[in-house]
């Protein structure tokens, strides 16, 4: 499995599900694990996830900018819909089955076996252990340090015994000021790539569309 | 099913998949045009060093399988880099060349285990698509009613340039083999004048001896 995309996807796709820890306008703790653990134990209450996107990626071979903008809609337990709706339009549905793609340059609806694809059936698979609240497990392969406290900014750096030491310099996370969810996730890639993701609009266990998880031709 | 009905079913799905979804450029009579002076205002009004964002649409065995693509050209100094991503921005993979050879700065290993030469292959293409997109040296001219083309040895066969529309565009470029057999087709669509130059706004790559397609559209960032 590609380093960068399981990276990219995973730690990313993943991080923006980080829930606030409890008691949001405290300070964290010293000690990051019980702080990545609580952090685990508020899943239980996240249901559903909406917010639109600002992705911008900075690219060491070239001078312009290239920015995404779009929506992610998130179910629990296994079900996300990422929507791009520029420079192009492109929807994905991924559920603990299948993988459900449009885009508007060939307007078809692809389906494909979540066995058959390990790129998604990792996201999928990191999702569900974020899910399980498994953060502290971070700490295994990253050193976690936290930069600020406001707003909350905590910055990954993978250790040396890790498989994404070989492509991410550091993965930066920072939350809203009410730290119920995050801001920006800022992605340093060792060939000089910078991929910020910003979430606007973001709302938590808000009722979801079922247009929301339909891929054809979303609005 | 007939044999007629089905030679015919077979004809239509062919023609449509040979389909570009682009505007063909509308033919003009060309017979009053002087070659060399189409060259020359050709010249002037070729983009020389560009960035262009654009999606890529690459279709093989019947299947379709889209990409975002930012590519920088360099003529003059016969560069280019490319990087390509998948529509979640994931990268799939990150060339760079000159003319003669092609470097991988990064490809996913999902594209490596298909075989062959990947960085090579892709790096031709893009020198097929953005390079030599004027004749040069000596040329054979056909003056067609709608077309001028101009011909070249190139590579043991034929590279041809075809010549139309109102504005005098390069509206396609193929290489033929010693049997002049069509090996790969570039034809450009809808051309536009951007701040003196003109650009397609839609490319269709089509490589006959390995079936596959490539179709390039421009896009705006988001910012």
């Amino acid at each position: 499995m590609n380093l960068l995309v399981r990276s990219l996807l995973t730690l990313s796709l993943a991080l923006l599900l980080l829930p606030a820890p409890a008691g949001a306008a405290a300070d964290p703790p010293a000690e990051l694990g019980p702080f990545l653990d609580e952090l685990g134990r508020q899943v239980a209450d996240f249901r559903t996830l909406k917010t639109d996107f600002v992705q911008t990626k900075e690219m060491a071979l070239f001078k312009d900018k290239l920015v995404l903008k779009g929506r992610i809609y998130l179910q629990k337990p296994n079900r996300i819909a990422w929507h791009v709706d520029k420079p192009l339009r492109y929807s994905v549905l991924i559920t603990d089955k299948l993988i459900r793609q449009w885009d508007e340059e060939t307007n078809q609806v692809q389906e494909l076996s979540l066995e058959q694809n390990p790129i998604f059936q990792t996201v999928l698979n990191q999702l569900t252990v974020w899910f399980s609240g498994e953060y502290g497990t971070l700490l295994g392969s990253n050193d976690v340090r936290l930069v600020q406290t406001a707003p909350l900014v905590l910055e990954f750096t993978p250790k040396a015994n890790s498989l994404a030491v070989k492509a991410i310099r550091s993965i930066t996370v920072t939350f809203r000021d009410d730290r119920k969810y995050l801001q920006q996730i800022r992605i340093q890639e060792l060939s000089g790539d910078v991929t910020t993701l910003q979430f606007l609009n973001t709302r938590l266990n808000a009722p979801l569309e079922p247009g929301s998880f339909e891929v054809k031709g979303h609005v | 099913m007939s044999r007629p009905a089905a030679l015919l079913l077979a004809v239509l799905l062919l023609a449509g998949c040979a389909a570009a979804p682009f505007r063909e450029t509308p033919p003009v009579c060309m017979a009053a045009v002087d070659p060399q002076q189409l060259l020359a205002r050709s010249r002037q009004e070729l983009p020389e060093h560009f960035q262009l964002l654009h999606s890529v649409v690459f279709d093989y065995r019947w299947r379709a399988f889209t990409a975002i693509g930012m590519v920088d050209v360099d003529r003059p100094a016969r560069r280019f880099r490319l990087v390509c991503m998948n529509p979640m921005g994931v990268k799939l993979f990150e060339l760079s060349g000159d003319a003669q050879a092609t470097t991988a700065h990064f490809v996913m290993p999902a594209l490596l285990e298909q075989g062959g030469d990947f960085a090579g292959t892709v790096g031709a293409d893009i020198r097929r698509i953005y390079f030599d997109p004027l004749p040069a040296g000596e040329t054979e001219v056909v003056r067609r009613r709608q077309a001028i083309i101009f011909r070249q040895p190139a590579d043991g066969g034929t590279l041809e340039y075809v010549f139309a529309g109102a504005a005098g565009d390069l509206v396609e470029k193929r290489w033929l083999d010693a049997d002049a057999t069509p090996v790969w087709t570039v034809s450009y669509y809808e051309h536009r004048t951007v701040e003196g130059k003109r650009f397609p706004q839609g490319i269709v790559m089509v490589n006959h001896r390995h079936g596959y397609r490539l179709t390039v559209r421009p896009k705006e960032s988001a910012s």
